[in-house]
């Protein structure tokens, strides 16, 4: 379900159901160099929520979309990847403990994966069930489609497991 | 004034008012109304029938044992045009009925699963489609399991019989099945 889509009544009556929360980690400005318009790889990020969404919608919330700029170093224009993996860490506790114990990171290529690893590995610790997944992987490069149907089922499957 | 002499007058202005003024209010009465007849007739048009998307060919389908089916539905909403992918479970009865299934499950929407257990054709009475979000389970027929979150058997698409009689299998809206 998207949660922004839902009245508080609705939402009140799903959340004995729901125990997924699916956050779509984008980019929204371009790297130097990188011919892709502006929003891409969040565009990409939302489009495999979307399926996600439609697969698996009785008990997964799609959250807001987690944007970002392109991540920097300290004292450089971005963010930096420590503020991203803090972000998705303080992001995801508070929610835990009112019973989303399983969150999903969806990102793209242009997502620093070491921000979102440092984020899953301590809510791991924690007990939050993670799964982190790059929507635009490097053998997906050149298709016409992104995210492309074989990553979308994969994404599916892997949300699957993460229920057993 | 006798009959005879009326009629040789033809109308009389009191008629002719009448007739003048019954024929305005009518005009006017059918202005107003024609334009509501669309918004009237257009949801019972729109239930059960309307437009079919074809397929397959019956031929295609082997009695007894479900099988899923894609196609595309040209949506167009004021300005915007898309072509959605759906899905349908065909099950293709002993008698040559058709029982075409939505593949959303009927607790919370997420999309099935067929298979059978040991992985071979589908059997009488077992639990042949799977939710994986709240573990429902369905019989081939789209029969919910009791006990399972699910109540309602799987909702089903109307079957265009017309087409059926030429071995044409189109499917159209779908409708509820009662618990």
């Amino acid at each position: 379900m998207q949660m922004l889509n839902l009245s508080r009544q609705k939402l009140q009556d799903l959340l004995p159901y729901i125990d997924t929360l699916i956050f779509p980690v984008g980019v929204l400005n371009v790297p130097n160099g990188d011919d892709e318009f502006v929003g891409s790889d969040l565009l990409e990020v939302k489009q495999a929520a979307l399926w996600v969404d439609q697969q698996l919608t009785g008990r997964v919330f799609i959250m807001p979309d987690v944007v970002h700029t392109n991540l920097g170093n300290l004292g450089q224009i971005g963010m930096t990847c420590d503020l991203l993996g803090n972000y998705l860490y303080e992001t995801v506790m508070p929610l835990k403990q009112i019973g989303f114990i399983k969150a999903v990171f969806l990102y793209g290529k242009h997502t620093n994966p070491k921000a979102i690893e440092s984020a899953a590995t301590r809510l791991k610790e924690e007990g939050v069930h993670i799964l982190s997944y790059n929507v635009h992987p490097q053998e997906d490069e050149g298709n016409a489609e992104i995210p492309s149907a074989e990553t979308k089922k994969v994404i599916v499957q892997k949300i699957v497991e993460l229920w057993r | 004034m006798s009959d005879d002499q009326k009629e040789k007058e033809g109308l009389s202005r009191r008629q002719f008012l009448t007739y003048a003024l019954g024929g305005t209010g009518a005009f006017m009465a059918a202005s107003i109304a024609m334009p509501m007849i669309p918004f009237v007739t257009d949801p019972l048009r729109r239930t059960g029938g309307g437009d079919f998307v074809q397929v397959g060919k019956v031929a295609d389908f082997e009695v007894g044992q479900p099988k899923r089916v894609e196609f595309k539905v040209h949506k167009k909403d004021g300005w915007v045009q898309s072509d959605a992918q759906l899905s349908a479970w065909i099950l293709k009865k002993q008698d040559g009925s058709i029982l075409a299934m939505s593949p959303i499950c009927t607790h919370l929407g997420c999309q099935i699963n067929g298979a059978s257990a040991d992985g071979g054709p589908a059997k009488d009475g077992e639990y042949f489609f799977h939710c994986p979000c709240h573990d429902s389970f369905f019989t081939k027929d789209g029969i919910p399991k009791p006990g399972v979150p699910a109540t309602r058997p799987l909702d089903v698409y109307t079957v265009d019989q017309d087409a059926l009689k030429n071995g044409i299998l189109s499917i159209g809206a779908v409708n509820q099945r009662k618990s």
